[in-house]
């Protein structure tokens, strides 16, 4: 028997400069949506993704941090490297979103439409920049218990995604969060910045409630062809509403939940069609060894994006 | 000379028509007696999620449009010269030309609504960066005999309808080259033959009504062409099952206002602009490309392709940078095609279409590139392209013997 294949769509925080650069290059259908998505948003950016992501020979060090430009630069590129997988034949049965990754399994299942998927990750992020304080993210690789250790480091801050037993990340505003890495630094306790500049999953997200859901209201949304999980907590299917995707943004992520909830019904084989595979790795501690399920990453940051996309085509092969 | 365009599905959207209805409060009560609920409430608030369901999208659609119209009319009281519609949108258009009143329109896209919706295990796709030609080819060669073309929306945006397994099927045929597919969220197989039941049983509803004489022309789906006397019944009912011919009513009206040395603005009047993005396409994808005259020798010619290849490049900056080795030789061979055509047939040869069975074509232009990648004729009497590997010339002299 084969197992359900998942679909996973990290969000911010996966994103860098030169992305897929690899296969931009090499791989042609790759390139042809691309260039597809980005006559798209070049008209509602102003700019064209591909010279942002590509062209403007930026480091894949650098932050990758300008909202405007990660939303849709990250659901363009879910999407593209979806079709390709599509395209040979591995198909997915579910669809999982992490936090703005849900963008991207909307619009995979035909639930709304690639333009106004893009069109509203744009104006969502133009939103947030004109609205909200000016925040920051910070992932802790340790045991969520630490923030019962030093409450006074960890108060002025939030929890905002559970992703594995010893993997978690909170937000707050930037002055604090800026302390608080320092003062992990100075503990050796693993930890890293990511490039997100706002209180995503957090009260910070508050005011901007009526509006997220005025955007999102705003958007034809049918059912969609395939079936999409959320990781907001432990679920086996969402309706997709307004009220669901203010949710996504406003509340902690429980990756781990969902997943050890899913686990109990099958094993499964979980793909990141992210741009880091960060989420792969998460599934690889979160099953433990333990089941039978696999985890596969698309891409890495490490470039050799090809040799990537042929070792999951041939694991694949072995797996059916 | 200006034509108004009214959208069909697809241009829906939750709060579609916010102001319109207070400010024609008669209509809109009137639309939700002869529906059964408040229109109001559906295109704002939609709270049971029923916008997207065909029997509802229609006479949403119909009736936001009516009232942007109306509303039109009020600020700059002049009337278009041509309306047309895409699909429901044609039922906007004679409304616009005064075929039959606001409530008589809404109770045929009711109808019309109502009997689309019992079209089920159909799907349709939306096919980029190809052609009429070339879909044709891929369906045959593939025996995909349950799929038709249901919009020419422009020469390279094509969408087809047919049954759902083979809409499914077909998907890996067209994942070559540039193209791209997308299937669409639909539940029939709109203007395919699949929708025979539903325009029979329109044909026999339309009965009913009496239509009034066309105050502003209406081009038509179905033909391409403007509304004839007493062919109302007869072109709505058809244009359920059969396709959608708007890239070619376009270029009637573009070609009209250049008869008549005068451009047509095209204008959309509803939610959304949908067609006017398609318009735009449209009009990018038609635009000749010059190719120089063939007179320096074959060595020079060559190097002038390749310029001119470059300068069309430069217009889609995507494209502008690399243009690879296999990209450029198909585009000289066609610009050879063109300029080898161009030095032996005049503007007026005759010639046959092995597409198109019979009469003998005139020619009316010089052959020119389409969309960067096809030789193309025109001929008289025709608005469409004729693609030059389809055209034989009839030489005269040579039949002679």
């Amino acid at each position: 028997m084969t197992k359900p294949i998942v679909f996973m769509f990290s969000g911010q925080g996966s994103q860098y400069y030169q992305m897929g650069r690899e296969l931009f290059e090499n791989h042609s259908r790759f390139k042809i949506w691309m260039k597809h998505c980005d006559a798209i948003v070049e008209p509602m950016l102003g700019r064209s993704l591909i010279d942002i992501i590509y062209q403007d020979g930026r480091s894949k060090m650098e932050p990758f941090d300008e909202l405007r430009y990660t939303n849709p630069a990250i659901l363009c590129f879910e999407y593209c490297l979806t079709k390709i997988l599509m395209e040979s034949k591995i198909e997915p049965d579910y669809l999982l979103g992490y936090s703005f990754g849900e963008l991207t399994s909307l619009v995979v299942s035909g639930a709304i439409s690639l333009q106004d998927g893009l069109r509203f990750s744009i104006d969502i992020a133009e939103l947030i920049q004109a609205d909200s304080q000016q925040a920051g993210m910070l992932a802790i690789i340790d045991s969520t218990a630490i923030i019962d250790e030093y409450p006074h480091v960890f108060e002025s801050c939030w929890l905002t995604a559970k992703n594995f037993n010893n993997s978690f990340v909170v937000g707050g505003l930037e002055s604090d969060i800026v302390e608080l890495h320092e003062f992990l630094n100075d503990r050796k306790i693993v930890n890293q910045l990511l490039p997100v500049k706002y209180g995503f999953h957090t009260k910070l997200m508050e005011p901007l409630k009526p509006k997220i859901i005025e955007l999102f209201n705003g958007i034809n949304c049918s059912s969609g062809r395939i079936p999409m999980l959320s990781s907001l907590k432990p679920n086996k299917q969402v309706s997709i509403t307004a009220e669901h995707i203010w949710q996504v943004f406003r509340y902690p992520v429980d990756f781990s939940g969902t997943l050890n909830f899913l686990l109990q019904y099958e094993d499964y084989i979980f793909i990141d069609v992210g741009p880091s595979g960060t989420l792969a790795t998460f599934v690889k501690y979160i099953c433990n060894q333990e089941g039978d399920s696999q985890y596969l990453e698309v891409i890495n940051q490490f470039g050799r994006d090809l040799d990537s996309l042929n070792k999951l085509k041939n694991s694949l092969l072995v797996a059916a | 000379m200006k034509t108004y365009m009214f959208p069909g599905q697809g241009s829906q959207s939750r709060r579609m028509g916010e102001n319109l209805f207070e400010e024609f409060q008669e209509l809109t009560d009137k639309a939700s007696n002869i529906l059964g609920y408040s229109i109001k409430e559906l295109c704002l608030n939609d709270p049971q999620r029923q916008l997207n369901k065909t029997q509802f999208t229609q006479p949403a659609i119909y009736v936001v449009s009516a009232l942007s119209y109306y509303k039109k009319l009020e600020e700059t009281s002049e009337k278009p010269d041509f309306v047309i519609g895409h699909s429901l949108g044609e039922f906007n258009a004679l409304l616009a030309s005064e075929c039959y009143t606001f409530e008589s329109g809404l109770k045929l896209v009711k109808k019309r609504g109502e009997l689309m919706s019992q079209a089920t295990d159909g799907g349709m796709a939306a096919i980029l960066n190809s052609s009429k030609e070339e879909i044709e080819q891929i369906l045959q060669d593939n025996q995909l005999a349950e799929i038709e073309i249901a919009n020419y929306n422009t020469p390279s945006q094509i969408v087809i309808s047919g049954s759902k397994e083979e809409i499914g099927k077909a998907e890996p045929y067209f994942q070559k080259g540039e193209i791209l597919y997308y299937p669409l969220n639909t539940g029939g197989a709109f203007h395919s033959r699949f929708m025979q039941p539903a325009s029979k049983k329109f044909a026999v509803y339309l009965k009913k009504f009496k239509f009034s004489p066309l105050q502003i022309p209406v081009i038509s789906n179905v033909t391409a062409q403007p509304y004839k006397k007493n062919s109302v019944v007869k072109n709505l009912s058809k244009q359920i099952d059969s396709g959608v011919r708007w890239s070619d009513s376009i270029q009637y009206l573009m070609k009209l206002a250049e008869q008549k040395e005068s451009s047509m603005q095209f204008e959309e009047v509803g939610n959304n602009d949908v067609l006017t993005k398609i318009v735009d396409t449209l009009k990018r994808e038609l635009a000749p490309i010059p190719v120089k005259e063939q007179t320096a020798q074959p060595t020079d010619k060559k190097e002038t392709s390749q310029k001119t290849v470059r300068t069309k490049n430069v217009e889609t900056p995507s494209e502008a940078k690399e243009i690879k080795k296999k990209e450029k030789l198909d585009a000289i061979s066609v610009e050879e095609k063109v300029s080898s055509w161009n030095a032996k047939y005049p503007v007026g040869t005759k010639a046959k279409s092995k597409v198109i069975e019979g009469e003998e074509l005139e020619t009316r232009t010089e052959a020119v590139i389409l969309f960067g990648h096809r030789a193309a004729v025109y001929m008289k009497d025709y608005n469409g392209y004729f693609d030059l590997n389809e055209v034989v010339p009839v030489i005269q002299n040579q039949m002679t013997t």
